[in-house]
């Protein structure tokens, strides 16, 4: 195998790989405000993805206005999710149980709904430099691989100032380590628990956008990509930022490595049997992050 | 006082069995009794998840994977060993409830979303296994020409007979020492085991009970569609049994029973709202879930006394990892 | 000869020793006390005892036999029965299934005896049947037989556990706190029943806060503080014992 296709399936793999990093940032975040494991995000991302569609390939807007407001309604849609959904539920002392079956019924709602309004078929756009293959010297590449690349790698550096210089993302750092001396700093738990919402549901609109020219949109690939996200979360350390980043990364290369070296028909299987495994054996991750019960 | 109560639930199951007896005796459309058919195979997954996850609390989104693996089997012992559908009708169960032990063991140690998750993924698994060997299970044009047991009529006062068992059974298990067991793990597992129950092997027992009916409910499936497809064993399919056991009440099983059948016949009662039926039923959950609290569904609120499961580093406690010095 | 003897057992959680070489024993027949301020590491050993953890060193030994290393359920099936600091009953069911679940370790039946309702599962359903309302007697909670456990004062609740514990017919129970949050008469009830849990022939294993309980039952007296044993003998003897009031009063508190 030359270095050329080596390099190439880096790419593809480090690709998807930040793409599912995005998903599993959201879950993280959220988790990190809330615990609670939002498992709605793969199919957030597809509405994303959809809502995308819908402004740029359908209604012709430019890609860079499409994008914003993309990311600007699927952040309302999560805003609104929080509030009316998770956050009453969450603040009421409802079993976790029952909320995760309130996920799940959001997932069938999203997915349903999206089968409704865009249909069953697999839809697909693509980024502003085209389809035309691109040299870069000896490798040819797609060009969205380097749009979603650059784009993700921005947003993850936006993010990380994000977090450690503004006041926001220190007071959101701040609640989830300590709710009780964030609240008696002024902090309001309430918004901040949205604003985290809308940030993660931003993050999986972006996921949504980029994935579009790699992989057709259809309505029920939600399930498939939030398994993936949360194998990258399981496998990098629940609540860590980096780990999300890293577990992403591993995921993205560890399927297109596998789908060209051995078969591609079972490149799910093969990461769902990693989740399994990191379930069973190494549920807190590379990063720790533990969470243990008084007896 | 105790006995009574048996007695008023044995009831309502018998008198729900009663009606479903009677009904197509009286000679009904084709299309309710087709109706009548799936409510009452979907009344065995449906069992399945009022043990698992009424009794035992083990929240499963991968009852679909299991109904799959019973009817593939009891299709693939037919059609391709040749064998008669009566010891297809046994073993797929049985083979259902093996194939169980490969997501029982891995999820015996997870709770919450980590099962959740482990579910899913089990489900998914299988899904994609049938997809992809089209020798043996036909992949996506599906398993053909699947011989049945009975038809019409027949097969569906067998399906009856063996509903009316299983809910039976589900009954008595609930009210035993197993149900019991399988209630304690529900409620508080460090209770339960330290009250001389061995968890482990309980829980696999849950998983075991309700794949091999699951399977039976496969089996069905089969016996009444004539040919398999994996379209329709999918996370719609697990979430629309988690719809039937959640405003079944749980771990009622008459109530399941009745919503078994209440929600099977949705789509003919909103006849016009057809495609978007699985959008309602998510919308029903929803609203179920999200006021809960309010509607006062006692089994919902499940009364978690110990502390939201909030990672360790945000307690603000000095010693995350010391258990004494926790919330 | 000790019914339960621990030998310098140790737990660690990470950089923190909760418990820390300590030795004791209780007789058959006894009760001895467990005392010590709060986030001493009673409750740990206790844990550790009843195998909900595993030590980090040194062993336990129940009946002659070594249990450190065994789970939860085995350990009760030996005869160790144990009550929770924070009540930990199926609060959605009655007290006579709490109770019931006490009788686990005991039931012969199987599943297809559940599914046929044999005789044999009938008969063994109405021994335990009879020995739940026997024990509602002895804890004097025969009027909440069927009552819902929620919905039982917090006191009784504390009482359920204990005859839920006593159902399984241990050697030797292990109470948490029983005491805390009742109210004086509940107190003496408690007392009482105690007594007679020992004329029975069990031995206890008393953590309790309650000096005056203490002093009035135990035969015995462990004293721990940050995990470690500081004193031990009769409840005279401790009350004496520098090292115990330091504990308790902090250095230049007044003596008893």
């Amino acid at each position: 195998m030359g270095f050329d296709t080596i390099l190439q399936i880096l790419i593809q793999g480090l690709n998807m790989g930040l793409i599912y990093a995005l998903a599993a940032l959201g879950i993280s975040l959220i988790w990190n405000a809330t615990g609670l494991f939002n498992f709605a995000q793969g199919d957030l991302l597809t509405m994303g993805g959809f809502v995308m569609l819908s402004m740029f390939a359908k209604w012709s807007l430019p890609y860079p206005l499409a994008f914003l407001l993309t990311v600007v309604v699927m952040g309302l849609v999560g805003y609104l999710l929080s509030q009316g959904f998770f956050f009453p539920m969450f603040s009421q002392g409802i079993h976790p149980d029952i909320i995760i079956i309130g996920t799940i019924s959001l997932i069938v709602l999203v997915q349903n709904g999206i089968l409704l309004t865009w249909g069953p078929h697999p839809q697909r756009f693509s980024t502003p430099l085209g389809d035309s293959p691109v040299h870069l010297g000896k490798i040819i590449i797609m060009p969205y691989y380097l749009w979603n690349i650059a784009i993700a790698v921005v947003l993850v550096i936006a993010l990380q100032m994000f977090f450690k210089k503004s006041i926001i993302g220190i007071a959101m750092r701040a609640v989830a380590q300590r709710p009780v001396a964030a609240s008696l700093m002024g902090v309001r738990t309430n918004q901040l628990v949205a604003l985290t919402f809308l940030l993660a549901t931003g993050l999986a609109a972006v996921a949504g956008i980029l994935i579009a020219p790699i992989i057709p949109l259809t309505p029920e690939m939600g399930s498939i990509v939030a398994l993936k996200a949360f194998a990258a979360v399981l496998i990098g350390g629940l609540g860590s930022f980096a780990g999300a980043l890293l577990g992403g990364v591993i995921i993205g290369v560890a399927e297109v490595v596998f789908a060209t070296v051995v078969v591609p028909t079972y490149k799910d299987v093969f990461i769902f049997v990693i989740l399994i495994a990191f379930l069973l054996f190494r549920p807190r991750g590379i990063f720790s992050s533990e969470i243990s019960e008084k007896v | 006082m105790a006995r009574l109560a048996y007695l008023k639930r044995i009831g309502a199951t018998q008198v729900i069995f009663l009606i479903l007896l009677l009904v197509p005796l009286s000679g009904i459309p084709s299309y309710q009794f087709y109706i009548l058919e799936r409510g009452l195979q979907n009344v065995l997954v449906v069992l399945s998840l009022v043990i698992l996850l009424g009794f035992t609390g083990q929240l499963s989104l991968g009852q679909a994977g299991l109904v799959a693996v019973g009817a593939y089997s009891y299709g693939i012992l037919c059609v391709n060993f040749g064998l008669s559908p009566w010891i297809g009708l046994v073993a797929a169960p049985l083979i259902t409830g093996l194939v169980s032990l490969a997501l029982g063991f891995p999820s015996f140690k997870l709770t919450g979303p980590f099962l959740v998750v482990n579910t899913i993924a089990f489900s998914e698994i299988v899904r994609i296994l049938i997809l992809n060997n089209e020798r043996v299970t036909g992949g996506p044009f599906g398993l053909n020409g699947i011989p049945t047991i009975a038809t019409g009529l027949k097969l569906y006062y067998f399906m009856l007979v063996v509903a009316y068992l299983a809910a039976v059974g589900t009954l008595r298990l609930g009210r035993s020492h197993i149900g019991l067991a399988f209630k304690a793990i529900r409620e508080d597992e460090v209770a339960a085991e330290s009250m001389g129950v061995h968890v482990r092997n309980f829980k696999l027992l849950a998983f075991v009970i309700s794949a091999v009916l699951a399977g039976i409910s496969g089996v069905f499936f089969a016996n009444m569609a004539g040919y398999l497809n994996p379209d329709s064993f999918t996370f719609n399919e697990s979430s629309t049994y988690l719809l039937m056991v959640v405003l079944g009440g749980m771990s009622n099983v008459a109530g399941s029973i009745l919503s078994s059948f209440a929600v099977t016949s949705l789509p003919e009662a909103l006849r016009f709202m057809a495609r978007s039926r699985m959008v309602v039923y998510a919308i029903i959950l929803l609203l179920t879930v999200r006021y809960s609290k309010v509607l006062e569904i006692e089994n919902f609120k499940r009364l978690y006394r110990r502390f939201r499961p909030v990672p360790a580093a945000a307690t603000g406690s000095p010693s995350a990892d010391h258990p004494e010095g926790k919330l | 000869m000790s019914l339960l003897t621990t030998t310098q057992l140790t737990k660690r959680f990470g950089g923190i020793v909760a418990v820390n070489e300590v030795d004791l024993s209780v007789g058959a027949g006894q009760i001895c006390g467990l005392i010590g301020p709060n986030g001493s590491g009673k409750t740990t050993l206790v844990n550790v005892i009843t195998g909900i953890y595993k030590p980090t060193a040194g062993t336990v030994s129940f009946d002659g036999q070594p249990i450190h290393n065994r789970p939860p359920h085995e350990i009760c099936t030996l005869g160790v029965g144990r009550t929770f600091q924070n009540i930990r009953l199926l609060l959605t069911l009655s007290v006579f299934d709490n109770i019931r679940l006490g009788a686990h370790i005991h039931t012969r039946a199987n599943l297809w005896d559940v599914l046929f309702q044999t005789g044999k599962l009938r008969r063994e359903e109405k021994e335990f049947s009879d020995r739940i309302d026997e024990l509602l007697e002895f804890t004097g909670l025969f009027q909440y037989r069927n009552e819902l456990a929620k919905n039982l004062p917090y006191g009784r609740q504390k009482v359920v556990e204990i005859a839920r514990a006593l159902m399984a017919r241990p050697k030797l129970l292990l109470l948490d706190e029983p005491a805390a949050g009742l109210n004086g008469s509940e107190k003496g009830n408690l007392m009482t029943l105690l007594r007679k849990i020992r004329e029975s022939g069990v031995s206890i294993l008393l953590i309790e806060h309650e000096m005056a309980m203490v002093e009035a039952l135990s035969d015995h007296v462990f004293v721990l503080n940050y995990g470690r044993k500081i004193s031990q003998g009769t409840f005279a003897e401790i009350k004496k014992d520098s090292a115990v009031v330091e504990a308790y009063l902090g250095t230049g508190g007044s003596h008893a």
